[in-house]
């Protein structure tokens, strides 16, 4: 299976969308399966020097996979970025959560020169979890009663990745 | 001294933006002034997030305890939150014991997550629920 890492770009707002919908991914993210692709194309719009959106694409241009790094705007908090990703259901555990993961990291660590990296998981979410641990994320803080999903009110995991100044993480 | 306390509105923009300037308050403040915003996201509209802020030369005055009865009393009675979340500085030992007093528990602490006084530091994440 042959696929491309490259920066989001507005024709992929509706590949999106199904990702954002699609059960196997929604549950853990925070979409919803009533978001339509006007949220995707408005919130493509809306970005700006901080937001750094990638996609992985198909070679008919599926959409399979996403991950973003925005950077902080606070001024005393612009060493930070948060990350968040999201893998198509019929592509995971294939490797493609973590080639994401290393673009979004190379950009952070050895062009942006962030300090920390942050995320939220949710507290069950085992693999997602397991894979943050493998790129040096820890978990900082049990974000009780959350965000709802399935019917309750779920816990979710802060956790982040802080760079010790001058040592390369990647 | 006699004070209201009240919504606030375009009159108090020069006031508020006095306060994130003043010396003894803006080292601790990275947010916005004594508010209540709930969660824009649609699976997060039980959660609101919470900053408040005292000038310096009031603090000490039970100023910080009123307003979190207000903002608070917003959120369990017209709001109908299930939880309120906060962040503080972690050496702002004052405002850890005044949030704990009103049920807040410390929930974990970001490591390194704001500069202040030439420094990455730490800040604690906090929150206090509400079961029905």
């Amino acid at each position: 299976m042959n696929y491309t890492i490259r920066p989001m770009e507005l024709g992929d707002a509706p590949g999106f969308n199904v990702l954002r919908r699609m059960p196997g991914v929604f549950e853990n993210t925070l979409g919803l399966p009533s978001e339509r692709v006007q949220h995707s194309i408005d919130g493509f719009q809306r970005f700006g020097p901080d937001d750094h959106i990638f996609v992985a694409v198909l070679e008919d241009g599926t959409v399979i996979g996403s991950a973003g790094l925005q950077v902080c705007t606070n001024p005393r908090m612009r060493h930070v970025g948060t990350l968040g990703m999201l893998v198509h259901t019929d592509f995971q555990d294939q490797g493609i959560g973590t080639a994401l993961m290393k673009t979004v990291l190379e950009l952070a660590d050895n062009w942006l020169m962030l300090m920390r990296v942050e995320l939220e998981v949710f507290a069950d979410n085992q693999r997602a979890i397991h894979l943050y641990e493998k790129f040096g994320f820890e978990k900082e803080a049990l974000l009780r009663m959350s965000v709802v999903r399935d019917g309750q009110y779920r816990d979710k995991y802060k956790m982040a990745r802080i760079r010790v100044s001058g040592e390369a993480l990647t | 001294m006699n004070y209201t306390i009240r919504p606030a509105g375009p009159e108090d923009t020069a006031g508020i933006t006095a306060l994130r300037r003043m010396p003894g308050v803006f080292e601790q403040a990275a947010s916005l002034p004594s508010d209540l915003t709930v969660e824009s996201n649609l699976r997060r509209r039980h959660s609101g997030g919470l900053g408040i802020m005292v000038r310096t030369d009031c603090q000490g005055q039970g100023i910080g305890t009123a307003l979190l009865e207000a903002v608070l009393d917003l959120a369990d009675n017209w709001l109908m939150l299930r939880r309120v979340e906060l962040e503080v500085y972690a050496d702002n030992q004052r405002a850890v014991r005044l949030y704990e007093k009103f049920g807040f528990e410390t929930e974990g602490r970001k490591r390194e997550a704001s500069v202040k006084n030439g420094a990455y530091v730490d800040l604690l994440v906090m929150a206090r629920l509400r079961t029905p």
